[in-house]
């Protein structure tokens, strides 16, 4: 039986290459596709006009929180002008058309169609010979194929997937069971290795993944954190498929609860009590403990902190990186041409997502295993952060973003403003012809004093607390969201 | 995937914006996706609260009157026309534009008078000056010194001593400032 397939070549890390002949034949269907409508357009003499995810203007006074304004606005004169507005003004307008935040939070736009109605591929129009517009009209061929593809997804494919990934859950229970009640030793450790890692095998069947591993021989060691890009929840999957983790979570009351309690006899993750989630102190001691134990797998981390399209990494919050051990970072790219991996936590909800991964066409992944990394005796944990960042930025074709991803639900902290108002305030201070009182210099901080505080675990460092919206409530990630309305409101 | 009318862009409408503009059609379409993305409740249109969500904007200290811009009078909401209608003053401009066209170089300065211009009474008070200074240096200059800023900028442009700046003597005042590549967005085709 089908399953049989899917379980088989799990247990012994094999596969049968079905899913990689399947991919191949859909790249040779898109690439049909694309040329059918390129040809049908140069025939109608008709050339497309698309929106693209390239760039569309090239930015030329961008201020960000880093950034000093005094030299930009102000070139030869000290005191104030009227022309010194422009400046900023162009820097507005041009953030209104292009900013490194907002456009993280979206799926990722296709140059062409990969027959998915789903995909944001809105804005497609043709233009004739006569030089008139007309909205695009696929050929019957395309539209035929189109039809064939929904069928094949929701009647053939999401089936087959559900099932496979009640099973795999099943699957995953059945075989660690055994283990929570066995005592501890070197069997029960390498066997609980050899547990996780078919049943995450299994998992992946679920969701059709084609995954490629890089650099295996970096791959992560026991005692030491692993850190990623965050993308989906799948990520973890993706990773466990290789070799298994030890996550972090919260635990839950209830059935989940005592389910998660029972499979972390056999194999140690940090689960938190509710309480225990805003103790930093407490969670870096934890951590510290489970990765001390050389017997433990390592712990996976998403410093991040909350899911990005993929086309960047945003900042890494620090409180991975202050505690003293290896570092081993991971770069993870989706294609995006199969299906969008990317969890719009704001748009789906967990099971309306996991709906869309299993009725696209399959998820296709590079996974990159990078040189560990240690903090270095002048670096601060900051630094380290932005280090690693960089690594993994490189590594995976990613954009290294300055900014926080926590401001996909929260507005950003005034006192970037308020820093950007006291530069413009000394520069133009000294005034000529101004009584020699010295300007009052107020710092409105919505930070506490102390200057560099939030960004650890939990709190963002760019955002204040606004609206917040529960929707991200993974388990895994719970511990790196900052969305949790109690603890970010007393911040305040 | 929002289905209303409003969120869709007819060709009609893609013509009529690039005659009124001067944006090339595939410039609206990029710039259509990108209204939608920044429209969160895909209501086909823009709040103050969708523009100042982008944190870029939102650090800027000349934020609220940038907005402003893009709101006619009193309004709650942006469209699409007017979004392109405000982004139009920005496209570059060259010793061939007509001065009608949006983004002629008098038009440029329209702009930025108008961002002076609080109650678009045609001219610039004192008062006004003062607005924006507060604007830009928050609370790290006192009031007075503020007022002297303002005095001295408003003397050294009033020719005609109405205390107040016309949109002539703004002109004048800017004559030395390259307003063409100022005030135009660099756009990649």
């Amino acid at each position: 039986m089908f399953l049989v397939l899917a379980v088989v070549p799990a247990c012994f890390g094999r596969e049968l290459g079905i899913r990689r002949i399947y991919i191949k034949s859909l790249i040779r269907l898109f690439k049909w596709g694309t040329e059918r409508l390129e040809r049908e357009g140069a025939r109608r003499n008709q050339s497309i006009i698309m929106a693209t995810s390239e760039d569309i203007i090239e930015k030329e006074n961008s201020i960000n929180r880093l950034g000093s304004l005094t030299n930009c606005v102000n070139e030869q004169h000290k005191n104030f002008e009227l022309s010194d507005v422009v400046y900023l003004v162009k820097s507005g307008i041009e953030a209104v058309i292009d900013d490194e935040v907002t456009k993280r939070f979206r799926a990722e736009e296709l140059s062409s169609w990969n027959l998915l109605t789903r995909t944001n591929f809105h804005y497609q129009f043709i233009r004739d010979e006569n030089d008139n517009l007309i909205s695009s009209v696929y050929g019957i061929r395309l539209s035929l194929l189109w039809f064939a593809g929904v069928v094949l997804r929701y009647c053939v494919l999401l089936p087959l997937r559900i099932l496979v990934t009640c099973f795999a859950l099943t699957w995953l229970f059945v075989t660690v069971f055994p283990l929570t009640l066995m005592a501890d030793s070197e069997f029960k450790r390498k066997a609980a290795y050899y547990v996780n890692l078919v049943a995450f095998r299994i998992i992946c069947r679920g969701f059709s993944a084609v995954v490629d591993y890089h650099d295996r021989e970096n791959m992560p060691q026991s005692g030491g954190i692993c850190v990623a890009n965050h993308t989906t929840t799948l990520d973890v999957a993706i990773l466990m498929q290789d070799r298994p983790y030890a996550v972090l979570g919260q635990i839950h009351g209830g059935f989940l609860g005592w389910m998660m309690r029972t499979l972390s006899k056999a194999t140690k993750h940090v689960w938190f009590e509710r309480s225990e989630v805003r103790d930093r102190m407490f969670v870096s001691k934890r951590i510290m403990e489970h990765v001390s134990d050389e017997r433990n797998f390592p712990v996976l981390l998403f410093p991040e902190g909350t899911c990005i399209n993929n086309t960047s990494v945003m900042m890494f919050k620090k409180g991975s990186f202050e505690i003293p051990t290896t570092i081993y970072p991971v770069a993870i790219k989706y294609n995006p041409w199969f299906g969008d991996a990317f969890w719009n936590s704001s748009k789906h909800s967990m099971v309306q997502y996991l709906l869309v991964v299993m009725t696209s066409w399959a998820i296709v992944a590079d996974v990159w295993y990078l040189p560990a990394m240690k903090r270095q005796p002048d670096e601060n944990a900051m630094q380290f952060a932005e280090r690693v960042k960089s690594v993994i930025c490189r590594r995976g074709g990613l954009v290294d973003c300055i900014w926080d991803g926590q401001l996909k639900r929260m507005k950003v902290k005034e006192s970037y403003l308020h820093e950007k108002q006291r530069e413009l305030g000394e520069l133009f201070g000294d005034d000529e012809g101004v009584p020699c009182a010295p300007p009052k210099k107020v710092r409105f901080d919505l930070t506490p004093s102390g200057g560099e505080t939030d960004d650890e675990f939990n709190q963002s460092e760019q955002c204040c607390s606004s609206e917040t919206d529960q929707a991200e409530r993974t388990v895994l990630s719970e511990l790196e969201n900052a969305d949790n309305v109690n603890g970010l409101r007393h911040r305040d | 995937m929002g289905s209303k009318a409003s969120l869709h862009l007819r060709e009609e409408e893609i013509e009529a914006i690039q005659q009124e503009t001067g944006f090339q059609s595939n410039q609206i379409i990029r710039l259509f996706s990108r209204f939608t993305s920044l429209d969160k409740e895909q209501n086909g249109f823009l709040t103050r609260d969708d523009f100042m969500r982008i944190p870029e904007l939102a650090i800027n200290p000349l934020a609220d009157r940038i907005v402003d811009a893009f709101f006619n009078g009193g309004e709650e909401h942006v469209n699409f026309r007017q979004f392109m209608r405000t982004l139009a003053n920005f496209r570059p401009s060259s010793a061939k534009t007509s001065e009608d066209s949006p983004n002629s170089r008098t038009n440029k300065l329209k702009f930025v008078f108008s961002l002076y211009d609080y109650d678009s009474d045609g001219m610039i008070s004192k008062k006004e000056l003062l607005q924006i200074l507060k604007l830009l240096v928050g609370a790290n200059i006192n009031q007075d010194q503020l007022s002297h800023i303002a005095e001295r900028t408003l003397l050294e442009s009033d020719t005609n001593n109405d205390r107040h700046i016309s949109f002539e003597e703004f002109k004048t005042v800017m004559v030395r400032t390259e307003i063409d590549t100022k005030m135009s967005v660099r756009f990649l085709d």
